[in-house]
């Protein structure tokens, strides 16, 4: 009987691992061309690349200084904001919505994973950065301006605004991950909680508290998806090749300098200077999901 | 027992799957790369050299792609082309210029489309590759500025050192007496003035930099330069800002107070937006970008001191700017068709020449609201020249048509 199991497990290897073995294949042949055709310019410029502030097909020279530290403070204002909402929502469907409503909402929630996101850019564009840049951003930078981080004043495209459609296009990501953990808190435990005459608040902070772990896995998974996103962040960042600290500034991000750039890059080198900065991307987004993997094994088999 | 048997089975099954599958990616990945290698020169029939080709019976693909701005403008000409040479089958990928270029001298395209005239380094390679390649105008642009003004009514009138100034960040409000002087009907308030400019690569970005540089010393001493993309100084201010395409820097203007933007002349005139009046530095009059104010501008152009088609047309990029005609708006450029001149495969050549002959002549009556023709004169002498200088087999294209 048991090696029956054993056996039948072993011949469904060559099956099962057909898909894996192809996506690995792709990611292994990916991640060799990113380094082919970034070599030309790590060649020629070395890690210049990364730490220059400087796009010049002028003089032949390419570094993406502003678009790694844009890409740095997009992911992480992104995330902030996402956590918030997702975690909120999370707790509001698991807690307080029942029946047909959570059923509901969950469906739009599922829905708005798969929208396109240069839906998202353009609502950025043309609806989100119109009615915050005079109410929120304004005030942020009228009553905050003295902190570095609000320091300039809104005009159009900037990290915050590109920061706010991301969070709000991986919100729903996030949530559905975190919903799903929030709910495998043990039942045994829940009772114990309300037994001891704990409030529904307390319960909430402790059921959150036990799930930390998975929840910062699931956080990162979502940062994983929204660090390489294009069109949206394209579309709101404002274009400007400039490090700031003000986050109403103008900037860029890597996967947004990349989509710019592209279509006109007519030197070689230009070409694999925006090849080097996606391999650093490429790096950076599958580190990001390893660690990611890891934390939310640790945190389930705890 | 039986069912552990046909597991087996199954097993076996499935390396054969494995098997196959392989093969089949193994084959997959060299057919690409055979077909990659091949699909310029495939064309379904053969001639000799001796008998005339009939360019209505050939049956050729021409591939093309490039620049995003001529595409629609292009879709129209392949449409209308198709319905006279049905067997010449042309497509088109909006790809870029810069793409445009570098496919062509990959020999994935037969004709690479470009808002900017080929690099030098590059038409080096591209004569290395092919020998002599060919290079014309296909159409006429200007770049258009528009702005967001509270409460101004008429025209605002800038010059070349007033643009270069605001987008060098040496000009930061609008009541600097460089502006108030041109304008004296409006108070303009003490506000920063916020520059859009293209956040990607551009013709328009490389139009508007090329003439800055042609025309203002303030430009010239902040050391920018002139492309397709430039560091520009305004960005570092905070007050400079990057759309994406026309459609993305006109949002950008329209939701900024006191900001200032660059366009194509045809996106403008499609949208119906407020232009600057800019100063002619030949003429010293301010003039508004209009088709109109094109032509007159083309219809003074020197042919004589335009290059051959084959030449290295990237030190004349710029030639139909400045022209000293009245009413010649300052800011005009082109785009650019670049081809193989010399080819082994008599019915490409034919083909080629056929497109882009046509694209001269009878495309020039069938441009689209916002883009203008070239000068009929050109366009002929352009049109007689590629059919010399096209040659198969050592003859000139033109001698090889029924």
């Amino acid at each position: 009987m048991n090696y029956g199991v054993k056996k039948a497990k072993n011949r469904l290897i060559p099956f099962s691992s057909i898909g894996i073995l192809i996506v690995i294949a792709f990611v292994g042949t990916m991640l060799g061309a990113l380094i082919y055709y970034s070599l030309p310019a790590l060649m020629k410029e070395g890690l210049l690349v990364y730490t220059t502030n400087k796009w010049d097909p002028n003089t032949n020279f390419f570094g993406g200084l502003a678009a790694v530290y844009g890409t740095f403070v997009v992911s992480l204002v992104a995330i902030t904001i996402a956590m918030l909402l997702a975690v909120g929502s999370a707790i509001f469907l698991n807690e307080f919505a029942l029946g047909k409503l959570k059923e509901f909402l969950i469906i739009v929630s599922d829905l708005m994973v798969g929208f396109p996101t240069v839906i998202y850019g353009f609502w950025g564009l043309y609806v989100l950065g119109p009615t915050l840049n005079p109410t929120l951003f304004t005030w942020l930078h009228k009553k905050l301006g003295f902190l570095p981080l609000f320091s300039t004043t809104p005009i159009g495209g900037s990290y915050l605004l590109a920061a706010s459609v991301l969070a709000i296009m991986i919100t729903p990501f996030a949530s559905s991950l975190i919903r799903e953990i929030y709910a495998q808190v043990p039942e045994v435990m829940v009772e114990g909680i309300y037994a001891l005459g704990l409030t529904r608040w307390d319960a909430i902070k402790i059921k959150l508290s036990y799930i930390a772990k998975s929840l910062i896995g699931a956080l990162s998974l979502a940062l994983g998806r929204g660090i390489g996103e294009t069109m949206a962040v394209v579309l709101t960042i404002g274009g400007a090749l400039k490090v700031s600290t003000s986050l109403l500034s103008p900037g860029i991000t890597i996967p947004s300098l990349i989509a710019n750039q592209f279509g006109s890059a007519y030197t070689q080198i230009e070409q694999s200077a925006l090849f080097s900065l996606a391999l650093l991307l490429f790096v950076t987004g599958m580190s990001f999901i390893v660690i990611a993997k890891l934390v939310l094994l640790r945190g389930s088999l705890k | 027992m039986k069912k552990g048997k046909n597991m087996v089975g199954n097993g076996k099954t499935s390396l054969v799957v494995v098997g196959i599958i392989v093969v089949i990616a193994i084959v997959l990945v060299s057919a690409y790369f055979v077909m990659y290698k091949s699909h310029t020169t495939s064309t379904t029939t053969s001639t000799t050299t001796s008998s005339l080709i009939d360019p209505t019976k050939l049956s050729v693909t021409i591939k093309a792609g490039g620049s995003t701005w001529i595409n629609p403008q292009m879709q129209v000409w392949i449409r209308n082309f198709s319905s006279v040479y049905p067997g010449i089958l042309v497509t088109y990928d909006s790809v870029g210029s810069g793409t445009g270029v570098s496919r062509l001298l990959q020999g994935v395209y037969l004709i690479g489309a470009s808002d900017v005239p080929m690099p030098t380094q590059l038409y080096q390679n591209a004569t290395n590759i092919y020998g002599k390649i060919v290079t014309i105008p296909d159409s006429v642009g200007a770049v258009a500025f528009i702005y967001n003004i509270p409460g101004f009514n008429g025209t605002l009138n800038l010059t070349a050192n007033i643009l270069a100034g605001i987008y060098a960040g040496k000009i930061q409000y609008w009541d600097d007496p460089n502006i108030t002087a041109l304008n004296k009907n409006f108070q303009f308030p003490h506000e920063k003035i916020i520059a859009v400019h293209r956040s990607d690569g551009s013709g328009t970005t490389f139009t508007f930099t090329l003439w800055l540089t042609k025309s203002s010393e303030v430009w010239n001493s902040s050391g920018v330069g002139y492309g397709y993309t430039v560091n520009w100084p305004v960005d570092q201010l905070g007050t400079g800002l990057g759309g994406k395409g026309s459609e993305g820097v006109t949002a950008y203007v329209e939701q900024n107070q006191w900001s200032i933007g660059y366009v194509e002349l045809s996106y403008a005139i499609v949208n119906n937006l407020m232009v600057v009046a800019v100063q002619n530095p030949a003429t010293g009059k301010f003039i508004k970008p209009s088709a109109n104010s094109i032509i007159s501008a083309l219809n003074s152009v020197d042919l004589s001191k335009l290059p051959s088609v084959l030449s290295n047309w990237y030190p004349y990029a710029g030639i139909f700017m400045n022209l000293n005609a009245r009413n010649a708006y300052p800011i005009v450029g082109n785009s650019y068709l670049h081809a193989p001149a010399i080819y082994t495969n008599c019915n490409n050549a034919v083909a080629v020449y056929i497109f882009l002959k046509y694209i001269l002549i009878q495309g020039q009556n069938e441009l689209i609201k916002g883009y203008v023709p070239l000068p009929s004169q050109l366009a002929q002498s352009l049109a007689n020249e590629l059919g010399n200088d096209i040659t198969c087999n050592g003859q000139p294209v033109v001698s090889l048509i029924k």
